[in-house]
Formats: structure tokens, sequence, C-alpha cells
């Protein structure tokens, strides 16, 4: 067992962020008063499905090509909240989504969330045939690119929700939908992709918007209440920024 | 029985997870365990994934598909070669057939994305007629001239300059948006560890 400095600060930090995620889950439910600010993405993801269904039209739903077993798997773990609420919606109006992944681990665990959607509804697990896609490993973005441009291409559907680990590759995919006239919905955290995405669509969910799916799609306290220890996190943060800047201001 | 089979992998999420945070933090030859085994079920997940793409293109294929007859003939001719090597009768097969034909096709498509990205940049022009368009458009201008050799003092002046706007200002944007992703990361790996989030339960 080797003991650093770092490694010391990093276990405190996480204990203190999980002592502060508790604290702030009891105050939210003794308190259950917290008014989350707009997020218009996620406002319009409500718009989006009940117009796709209402035109009798599919969804089609990507999480992105990041792994759960990489550094990418927050991301994903947000992508998969916001296709487990898509394919709940979908399958309550008795359309399955079009759920399509670009990495195994991804692919794996869409397919139990589109399955369990099913379950929920219809009483079998049985998943629909050729609902869930896998479109090609995490390690080749020009082939995630190519291959959900094909699928979007291939089929008429009512919008298109890209969630999750996407990178440059978006440009061709947003040419697609673009091209198609579709209704689009983007949520990343990768910078290139962010600026490609407002070129398409208002509705775009930046950074760390993504990871508050959980808490603005679900409404749970221990959700709500991490929203909250993220802003205590941000302020630290600022504050520690701008106090080693006026440290070494001084003290060069 | 029910509470039983929601408990087991609520605990397994908890074990596993303190075994990672404490093996990256203090014990680094648990960390290197617990990554073989991630790495392991990552490539198990990858062949569910090919066997999946292999299902909906034969599928595809008894329709008269002709991509998905290429895919396919491509992908028994990797594995074939990727056997051959492993047996010796070939030698660097999989390499060369990646380096002749994967690179080059994602070089070109890599070459694409300088076209989809400049028809994004117009997309913004033509969509945000507003102070943000004109915005985005100087920042075009301001960036592309410095890409160039411009003359003189006025040169130097200029490229300081952009240089300034690029340090600051796009930097600043930049960082503040990966900060944001890094706590909210934060957020999301904590809740998975206290069992807050459970993916692995629908």
């Amino acid at each position: 067992m080797t003991f650093t400095l770092q490694g010391i600060i990093t276990f405190a930090i996480i204990l203190i962020s999980a002592a502060g995620l508790m604290f702030f889950t009891r105050r939210f439910k003794a308190k259950p008063e917290i008014t989350l600010r707009e997020i218009k993405a996620y406002a319009s993801l409500n718009q989006l499905v009940a117009k796709t269904l209402a035109a009798g039209k599919k969804l089609h739903v990507s999480a992105g090509r990041g792994s759960l077993a990489q550094q990418t798997n927050p991301t994903s773990l947000a992508a998969l909240t916001i296709l487990e609420r898509l394919s709940k919606d979908a399958v309550d109006g008795s359309e399955f989504p079009l759920a399509t992944a670009g990495d195994g681990t991804l692919f794996v665990a869409s397919q139990d969330i589109v399955r369990h959607a099913a379950g929920d509804t219809s009483g079998s697990e049985q998943l629909p045939e050729g609902r869930v896609l896998f479109v090609s490993p995490e390690s080749s973005p020009m082939a995630y690119g190519s291959g959900l441009s094909h699928v979007i291409n291939s089929s008429e559907f009512g919008a298109n929700v890209i969630v999750g680990h996407v990178e440059s590759e978006l440009a061709l995919i947003v040419e697609t939908v673009e091209r198609k006239g579709v209704d689009q919905l983007i949520g990343t955290q990768d910078l290139t992709a962010i600026s490609v995405a407002l070129s398409a669509t208002d509705d775009v969910l930046i950074g760390e918007e993504l990871f508050a799916a959980a808490a603005y799609l679900g409404k749970e306290a221990e959700q709500i209440a991490s929203l909250q220890l993220q802003d205590v996190l941000r302020i630290a943060a600022a504050v520690g920024i701008l106090a080693a800047a006026i440290i070494s201001l001084f003290a060069s | 029985m029910d509470q039983i089979k929601k408990s087991i992998p609520l605990l397994l999420a908890y074990v596993f997870g303190a075994a990672a945070l404490i093996g990256l933090l203090f014990i680094p030859a648990l960390a290197k365990i617990l990554t073989s085994w991630v790495g392991f079920l990552a490539g198990i997940a990858l062949l569910i994934g090919i066997l999946n793409l292999t299902a909906v293109h034969s599928r595809r294929l008894a329709k008269g598909n002709v991509y998905s007859l290429v895919l396919l003939i491509s992908l028994i001719a990797m594995i074939t070669l990727g056997i051959a090597d492993y047996f010796g009768w070939t030698e660097d097969g999989v390499a060369t057939a990646f380096h002749y034909v994967q690179v080059p096709l994602e070089a070109a498509f890599a070459s694409m994305m300088a076209f989809f990205l400049l028809f994004a940049g117009v997309r913004v022009i033509q969509k945000r007629r507003n102070w943000w368009g004109l915005l985005f458009i100087g920042f075009v201008i301001v960036f592309l001239l410095a890409r160039t050799p411009l003359p003189g003092t006025a040169g130097e002046i200029y490229h300081d300059v952009s240089g300034v706007l690029s340090a600051i200002f796009v930097n600043a944007g930049m960082r503040g948006i990966l900060i944001g992703v890094a706590l909210g990361a934060i957020a999301v790996s904590i809740r998975v560890l206290m069992g807050l989030e459970r993916p692995y339960e629908k």
C-alpha cells in the first residue's frame, strides 16, 4: 500500500463530496422546494417525443461511442439515463425507438434498457427485433459517423437524439440529419462536437447539462442533491483558481 | 427472493467500486487486476456487438443489400487473416490490411471533416442572424487571418492581439466547459459508488 499526498487529497475530496451529497439529499427530502433552472433542451426533449409519436414516426436515439469501461463512463451513463426515459416514453406510445451504440458495452446496456422498457409496458421482456443496433467499435470514430449516417438515411425518423461521447464525426451525422429535415437534440461533452451541434440546433446539452439528465428527467432527491453538490464544488473551484492566481501574482 | 436478486448487483457495485477506488489511490496492483477484468468484459461486449452486426447484415443480405455483402466478406476476411497470423501461416496480415485499407479510408473521411465543419460554420451564419452570429463571423476572420503571414509591424501587432484573444477568451470558455464536465463526472461517479444511481438495476 503506497500513500501519496495526491492519493490522500483525492480520497478526502471524495469523502467530503459523499458527505455533502448525503447532506443535500436529507435537506431536499425535508424541504423539497428547490426549483431547477430551465434547460431548454430538456423541455424540447419531451416535445420532440410527443411530436414524433403523434406523427406516427419512429424515434432514433444514439448513446454515442463512449465505452462504459473507459474514462467516458460518466458521459455514457448520462446518455443511458436519457435512453431509458425516451424508451419508456416511446414504448408507452407503442412505438419502440431505434437505439444505436458505438461501443460493445454501450450496446449491451442499451439492449437491457430497451428490453426492460418493453417488459414494463407489455409484460414481455422479449427484445423487439432490430430495435438496438451496434454501429461500430469505440476506437473507430469515422466508422461510427458513417454507420450512423447510413442508419439515419435508411429510415424515416421523426426525431434524432444523439447523446453521449461523440467527437468531430458529429459533423457528418448532423449534415445527414439536416438533409433529411429531421428534428434533432444533441448532448455531448466534447468541445468540437458542441460547436458542431450548436451550428445545427438550439437543443444542445452542453457538458455538465448532460450529467443533469437524471435530475431533470427523474426529479429524484438524490439526483437533485448532486446538482447542488456540483454548484458547491464549482464555487470552490472558482475560489481556488482565483486565490491561486492572486497568490501567484503577488509571489512573482 | 426478489429482494436478494436486487441486492446482489448493489453489493457487487459497492464492493468493486470501493476496491477500484482504493486500488487507484493506494494499491496499484489491485487497480491493475481490476482494469484487466474490465478489459476482458469489454472484449466480450464487443464480441456481442459484432454478433449483432453480423445478424443484422445477414438479414439485410437476404433482402439483396450489396453493402451488407461487402461488410460480411470484410468481416470474414479479417477473421481469417487473424487466425492465419495466429498460426503463423501469414505474417502481420491484420496489420497490413489495417494499414492499406482502414487507415486510408479513415484518412479520407477525416479529410471530408474539414468540409463538413465548413458547412457547419456556414449554417451558423445562415441560422443566427443576430449579434452572436456577427461575433462568430468576426472571430472566424480574426483567426483565419492569424494563420496568414501578414507583413511588417502591423502583422506582429495583429498576431499578438489574436494570441491574446485565443489565450484569454477561447481558453477561458474551453476551461469553463471542461471544469463543468469534470465536476459533473465527479457527481455521477459518487452517485454510482454510493449506490444512489443504479444503471445495472432497471
